[in-house]
């Protein structure tokens, strides 16, 4: 891991893509069809509508100062005192999103498969597997991504071509019957889950070959992709579940259990198991990343590998601790999109401060 | 609880066997914020391992979130989801 790393638009393109499309397969379907059932599609468009606005605004970071993390870019328009003051909450944002990945991944585990494995195994092997993957840097992080990336979109697409036999269109039918309040409670849950999430890049985007120009459209590109595959994907669960979306937490997964052709193929869960590890793992990976590289730059410390460790752990043992029951974990669903809201505050500002020192420039 | 505690022991230990020529090189500000880190991973880590955990960051975000949520929330949820009302339909 160097500070001097820098990756093509093409392949930030791809970790923007892996990133929020770890976030699609998991618990998007589930947040964005529990309230809005069949108007999903309109609750998919607003949040993505509010996606974009994040997205462009750290494009726009990018645009007026090349190479910046987030950090230098408050350093370079409001001070250093003043950003270190005004990241308090995406650095929290940061710790809290590692820790609830590794719990998500300890919880899914823990209820789908593996019912008798404590919940530190997976929540452990997932902290040291992304520790590992973070020291190695973010161009062997993009390399090995490309690979896992394939994985992950692959297994989505044949566990939806294999579960066209359960797809009854009929059940797209009626859109809204109560009115537009539901579709817009799904669209705040699911912009602030996928849409929220994805701020880590306002760090990592410090890591493009940005200078040139021309940086925004492969990376816009990933993020309409990613749009569509949730649209498909949730379109998908709702033909095949039906009425009974609303019972499952992971839907796809759900989907993948019903799948039956021809008495040959059946049960494709572990197939969308695999992918949903792999997806946590990537999103673990590059949020560690961020959050490191965060604190090692806000503190001014030179190497970025020493706070490696300690903020691993930190976030490791915060996932054990994080929900202590399930009521809990549904005031965390309920109060997440405003932490990642929280979070965006501080890119905004910084984003505004950068416009009126632009336009002051002779 | 033992094991709880021998396993956290453990970890802590062997972070610092790796970092530790890493950090006989840091400078202080490092060798400060990584103890700080440390300490607030220790702090974390005694919740996990007495099963009582002390407030942590997850709880200040709860606390001061969970009112406008919940406003949120109740202002946006229908009475009945609309799921309820698409399973009602396919019962009948």
């Amino acid at each position: 891991m160097t500070n001097n790393e820098i990756l093509s638009p093409h392949r930030m393109a791809l970790l923007l893509l892996v990133f929020t499309t770890s976030s699609t397969i998991i618990f998007i379907p589930s947040s964005l069809l529990s309230e809005s059932g069949n108007a999903f599609w309109l609750a998919w468009f607003l949040a993505g509508i509010y996606g974009m606005f994040h997205l462009l605004c750290m494009l726009f970071l990018q645009k007026r100062f090349a190479g910046s993390t987030l950090v230098e870019c408050g350093e370079k328009t409001i001070g250093h005192g003043l950003t270190m003051l005004l990241l308090i909450p995406y650095v929290v944002f940061l710790l809290l999103l590692s820790a609830y990945i590794y719990y998500s991944i300890g919880i899914f585990f823990t209820t789908t498969m593996m019912k008798e494995t404590p919940l530190v195994v997976f929540n452990g092997l997932i902290a040291l597997l992304s520790v590992v993957t973070v020291r190695g840097g973010i161009a062997a992080i993009s390399r090995m991504f490309s690979l896992l990336a394939v994985i992950l979109i692959g297994s989505i697409v044949i566990v939806l071509v294999l579960g066209f036999g359960n797809y009854h269109p009929e059940f797209l039918l009626p859109v809204m019957p109560y009115g537009v309040r539901p579709v817009l409670h799904s669209a705040y849950q699911s912009g602030g889950f996928v849409y929220g999430d994805f701020l880590v890049f306002a760090i990592l985007f410090g890591f493009m070959q940005s200078r040139q120009g021309g940086f925004g459209k492969p990376i816009i590109f990933a993020f309409i992709l990613n749009w569509v595959i949730l649209l498909i994907v949730s379109g998908c669960i709702i033909m095949a579940l039906g009425p009974m979306t609303n019972a499952f937490i992971y839907p796809l997964f759900s989907l993948a259990r019903i799948i039956s052709v021809q008495e040959i193929i059946e049960r494709g869960e572990s197939v969308i198991g695999m992918s949903l590890i792999a997806g946590s793992f990537m999103k673990a990976t590059l949020t560690l990343f961020a959050a490191n590289v965060a604190i090692t730059r806000l503190f001014k410390i030179k190497s970025d590998r020493v706070l490696l460790l300690p903020i691993a752990l930190a976030g490791f043992l915060l996932s054990l601790v994080v929900v202590r029951n399930e009521f809990e974990y549904a005031e965390v669903l309920l109060s997440w999109p405003l932490i990642t809201f929280t979070a965006s505050v501080p890119i905004w500002i910084i984003a505004v401060a950068a416009l009126i020192k632009g336009k002051q420039k002779p | 609880m033992l094991a709880r505690a021998l396993l956290c022991a453990a970890i802590i230990a062997a972070i610092l066997c790796v970092d530790w020529r890493t950090l006989k090189k840091a400078g202080f500000k490092a060798k400060l914020i990584y103890g700080l880190v440390l300490a607030y991973s220790i702090y974390t880590g005694y919740g996990y391992i007495s099963r009582h955990p002390l407030p942590n960051l997850s709880d200040i975000a709860t606390v001061l979130l969970r009112e406008p949520a919940g406003l949120i929330d109740k202002s946006l949820k229908a009475n009945k989801s609309a799921s309820g009302l698409l399973i009602g339909k396919a019962e009948l």
